[in-house]
This record gives structure tokens, C-alpha cells and sequence, in this order.
């Protein structure tokens, strides 16, 4: 099945460089949420050459409860100028809240419901004093009544995925580290990432233990993040004159389990993942091989590892191994997280998908500096990942 | 079926779990050290957590005890996370196969070098406020007068 409706491009993206908003030390935000995003819309608005009258439809990432401004899709419409006619709102599915923003953006487009629609969002951690793991972290990320008292932190999850697959397979937590290695690698290019400083294996494996086998530099940092992706109907796009990519194709999956299921199953396979990049891909009309490069929502080295193997950009057992060989950076087979991905540029969770998205496009439209693949064509974006099982997927084409 | 060991813990339940009238039963089960799981007296499905209805549609479910008896799927401690529940130290958890066919996850006790797919046991744990489970190494036999 190929592209339903209308064909949507993205003309225009901005970003702020992940980082702690409020800096370490003070409990002062320095700019209101509400401003620092307008910010970056209007940056965003004015890349694509467009301006606030022009969009039909904004899809919000919820803030959620970091955020003091409240009713926030409404709040920014009137103060970006909006107006709407497609849509209107604030989204919100954990993981997979950026792409689902993303989503709704395309889908009014392709539905024909307005030409011009924005993707945006700013998850401001830093503004939560002390920044520290509530309970309330533990209702989300399992059954309230009967894992979180267990302490099953976000982070418990992808360790135990860990666990599981070194003993699966024999591969050891040290060849799974450089992951971290290889995303510091790729984000000293970033101006967007978080860490861009240079990372040993040797510092990464040195650091302190956060959930076995997982240390500080294994696991995401916290982080701040805003982004607006502009998108267009490609008929559009074509008549800006700018080089744009497009989206060829999309799918969601999941499981049906809430981080696991109730009855014995292989949590290293992501399954959900592998059938939505799937049917992506062949509603793009293309195959994994043809891919160049890929963003994949992963929070820890391991679930870069086992999302690799899912989508089939890795043999099973062998996404570490072609981290280490070089296989998915820019000169590989496949440069995956070219951005640094969550280690590196960073994962202000609810916006991390943005960030994928924007690096992609830059990516397909030559713009990647000395990450650059060479000659990128065609490019898959995936969050969130894994046993927090919602897989959504977005292919991507670059300027024919 | 015999119950399982039930540990007396020094340190509090940090994170209680609210108790239901749907719930009541496993909840009061540990204190006699069952594990109870439920199974629909229509199409014969198992449920661990409860469920006030079958997914089938009917709100006839039944209750078991859990023989206690599983294999360890994964195995992890936490070293960072919510402070109140690191105050001893870091914290293992685990994700056991129950032999009646159920996955749970719940706290881990004893060694840590315990390698995956083990045979390990329940056990329930006292708390000055409240009960909850873990898994651990199989015991060789508990005496009575440690299980009051």
C-alpha cells in the first residue's frame, strides 16, 4: 500500500541546543516556556518562508506538569498569531509524543484539511526543583499497584533488556557500551547536542552503576529541549524553491503490553518495532538496504542495539558489533543516530522525536556538515522503542 | 500447596500500593503467604496483576495460589532512582516465569550472581506497613518458627 493522500515535505525546522535551561545552581527560569518556544516557532516559520497566518494546523507536545502555563495549545496560538482550521492541540502517548505531534502535522496536510501545519513542543525538566525521580515517574512507567512498588524505574526497564540479551547472546556489556562512544563521536559536530565533548570507552565503563549494567554515561542525561518542524504539501514545498524532504511512508505497532506481558515472551525482539518499520518502508516502497540513515528513539546504548536488530539494520546479536566496526556511523552501511542520538545530543523525552526528525531532514537535504552521510536518499525515524512498546515510524526521502 | 516464607523487613514499603476491593484477596493472601493469581471460569484465562473482568467479557474470575515456583527471566539492582527507596543501598529487581505460565516482576533478595533462567521461589515480605513479594534463590527449607 503506498502514500494515502496528499504528499507532505518539510520546509523548515528549528531547534534549541539540548541543554539544562535553568543551570545548575539556581531555581530560576530565566524565560518562560511559553516565550522560549514562540522563539523557536517563529525561527522555524521564518526557514520555511512562511509566516503564522499560514498554518492550519499546530500540533503541541503536551508539557506536562513541568510546565507553569497550562492550556498551552491555545496559550501559543494566540501567542504565535495562529489560525487554525485543522487542528489544534496538544498530544501526549510517552515515547511517542514528538512523533505523534509529527503525525497529526502530516495528517492534516494529507488529509487535505489545511497546506501548512507545525510540529512543535518544550519539555523544560530543569524547571522541577531539585529535578529528582518522583513516585510519579513510577505510575507511568508501570502498573502503579504492582511494579511500582518495586521501584521499577524508567531506567530498570532497558537495564533488565540489558540483562536479558548478554545473557542471550554473550555479548558484554563493555562491547554494548560503545554505543555511548560512538554518539559522543557524532554529536562533537552537533551544535544542537547536549555532550559534545570527546568520550573513551574507558571513561564510559568508569563511571558510576545507575541500574545494572547500565552506568551514568549508558543512560540519558536530563534534559531541556524545544523544537518546531514546519511541514507543507509538497506541491508547496516544490514552489518555495528550497531543497525539501518528504514523507513516503508510516506505521505504528504495538504489542499490547504496558513494558511487559503478562505471559513469557522475548523482550529483546521488539516485535511492535519491527513490524511498523515494516510496513513503513513498504509503503515508501523501498527496503531496509536502501536506507541511509536513521533515528532511533533510544535512551540507552542498548536500546540503539536492539532497536538495530528489530528494524533488521543489524543481525540479531550483532548491533554492538556493528557499532564497534563502524557499520552505523556516516562511511557504514547505515549512519543511525548521526545526531548523537539520546546520549549525546540528548533526550528531552517529549521532544526527542522533533530533534530525530530535524537531524534527518538536514541529513537528506546535505545540510549534516562532518556527520554528513554521503549521498543520503532515503531515511527511517522510529520512537519510542521497545518494551515501552508504541512503535511509531516515519520514512523519508530526500530531494529527488 | 504449601505457603510460601513470608521475611520480616526491617525497611518501610516507600511506595504502597493502593489496595481495592477487586484486589483485596491478593493482598490478603500474602499475609497467609499465598500468591494468588486469578483464572476466568469462562475461557479459562490467567491474570497476574487482577483484573475486576476476564478480557473475554465475563466478570466471573476465580482465584489460585501460585505454587511460588518460577525461573528468573532478568535481574537488575538499582543504584539511582527515587531516594526513598535507596536508603539501604541499591535494590534488585526481578522478572520471574511463574511455573502456572504468568510473568510478574518483583523485588529481588540473596545473591547477585544469580544466573538468568534459574529456578528461583516467591516469598512474601512483612513490612511494619503493609506486604509485598520477592524472588530469590530457592531455600532449602524453612522452619516454622521463621515464617510467623
Amino acid at each position: 500500500m503506498s502514500w494515502q493522500g496528499r504528499p507532505v515535505a518539510i520546509i523548515g525546522t528549528a531547534a534549541h541546543q539540548v541543554c539544562r535551561f535553568v543551570p545548575k545552581g539556581t531555581d530560576q527560569l530565566p524565560v518562560p516556556e511559553a516565550e522560549m518556544l514562540a522563539g523557536i516557532a517563529q525561527t522555524a516559520m521564518a526557514n520555511a518562508g512562511i509566516s503564522a497566518a499560514d498554518v492550519g494546523a499546530a500540533a503541541f507536545t503536551a508539557p506536562g506538569r513541568h510546565s507553569r502555563q497550562q492550556g498551552f495549545a491555545a496559550f501559543m496560538a494566540a501567542r504565535l498569531g495562529l489560525r487554525c482550521q485543522a487542528f489544534l492541540g496538544e498530544v501526549s502517548a510517552m515515547g511517542i509524543t514528538g512523533g505523534l505531534a509529527i503525525e497529526q502535522a502530516i495528517n492534516s496536510i494529507a488529509l487535505g484539511q489545511c497546506d501548512v501545519a507545525i510540529a512543535l513542543g518544550i519539555i523544560y525538566e530543569t524547571a522541577l526543583p531539585g529535578s529528582t525521580l518522583g513516585h510519579e515517574d513510577l505510575y507511568v512507567t508501570g502498573h502503579a499497584d504492582f511494579q511500582a512498588p518495586f521501584g521499577l524505574t524508567p531506567i530498570s526497564w532497558y537495564a533488565l533488556d540489558a540483562a536479558r540479551y548478554i545473557h542471550e547472546t554473550g555479548i558484554t556489556r563493555e562491547q554494548i557500551a560503545a554505543v555511548a562512544v560512538k554518539s559522543r563521536k557524532l554529536a562533537a559536530s552537533n551544535p544542537l547536542a547536549q555532550f559534545r565533548s570527546p568520550l573513551t570507552l574507558e571513561e564510559v565503563l568508569s563511571q558510576r552503576m545507575i541500574v545494572e549494567p547500565l552506568g551514568l554515561f549508558e543512560v540519558p542525561a536530563i534534559a531541556d529541549g524545544a523544537a518546531c518542524i514546519v511541514f507543507a504539501a509538497e506541491d508547496i514545498a516544490r514552489a518555495l524553491g528550497q531543497p525539501y524532504s518528504s514523507i513516503r511512508g508510516r506505521a505504528l505497532g504495538h504489542d499490547g503490553y504496558h513494558q511487559m506481558g503478562q505471559a513469557p515472551h522475548d523482550m529483546t525482539r521488539f516485535p511492535a518495532l519491527a513490524r511498523a518499520a515494516e510496513a513503513a518502508l513498504g509503503e515508501a516502497g523501498i527496503s531496509i538496504s536502501d536506507l541511509d540513515v536513521a533515528e532511533l528513539y533510544a535512551p540507552c546504548t542498548i536500546t540503539e542495539v536492539l532497536a538495530c536488530e528489530a528494524i533488521g539494520i543489524s543481525a540479531r546479536g550483532a548491533g554492538a558489533l556493528d557499532a564497534i566496526a563502524g557499520e552505523t556511523m556516516p562511511g557504514g552501511r547505515i549512519a543511525v543516530n548521526s545526531s548523537g542520538g539520546c546520549l549525546s545530543r540528548g533526550h528531552p523525552a517529549p521532544v526527542t522525536a522533533l530533534y530525530g526528525l530535524i537531524e534527518l531532514d538536514d541529513q537528506l537535504c546535505g545540510r549534516s556538515g562532518d556527520r554528513q552521510m554521503k549521498d543520503a536518499a532515503w531515511a527511517l525515524h522510529a520512537c519510542e522503542l521497545g518494551n515501552y512498546n508504541s512503535a511509531l515510524v516515519h520514512v523519508l526521502e530526500g530531494p529527488r | 500447596m504449601s505457603p510460601l516464607a513470608i521475611i520480616s523487613i526491617e525497611q518501610d514499603i516507600a511506595v504502597l500500593p493502593m489496595v481495592y476491593p477487586y484486589s483485596r484477596n491478593f493482598w490478603d493472601g500474602l499475609i497467609e503467604g499465598r500468591f494468588r493469581f486469578q483464572v476466568c471460569t469462562i475461557c479459562s484465562a490467567k491474570y497476574f496483576p487482577p483484573q475486576i473482568s476476564c478480557n473475554c467479557g465475563s466478570s466471573e474470575i476465580g482465584w489460585c495460589d501460585a505454587s511460588g515456583k518460577g525461573s528468573l527471566y532478568s535481574l537488575t539492582f538499582v543504584h539511582a532512582g527515587v531516594s526513598a527507596m535507596l536508603e539501604s543501598g541499591p535494590y534488585g529487581i526481578a522478572i520471574v516465569d511463574l511455573e502456572e505460565g504468568l510473568r510478574i516482576a518483583c523485588a529481588w533478595i540473596g545473591s547477585r550472581d544469580v544466573p538468568l533462567d534459574s529456578g528461583v521461589e516467591l516469598a512474601a515480605t512483612r513490612h511494619s506497613n503493609g506486604y509485598l513479594y520477592v524472588a530469590r534463590e530457592p531455600s532449602l527449607g524453612h522452619c516454622q518458627s521463621k515464617c510467623t
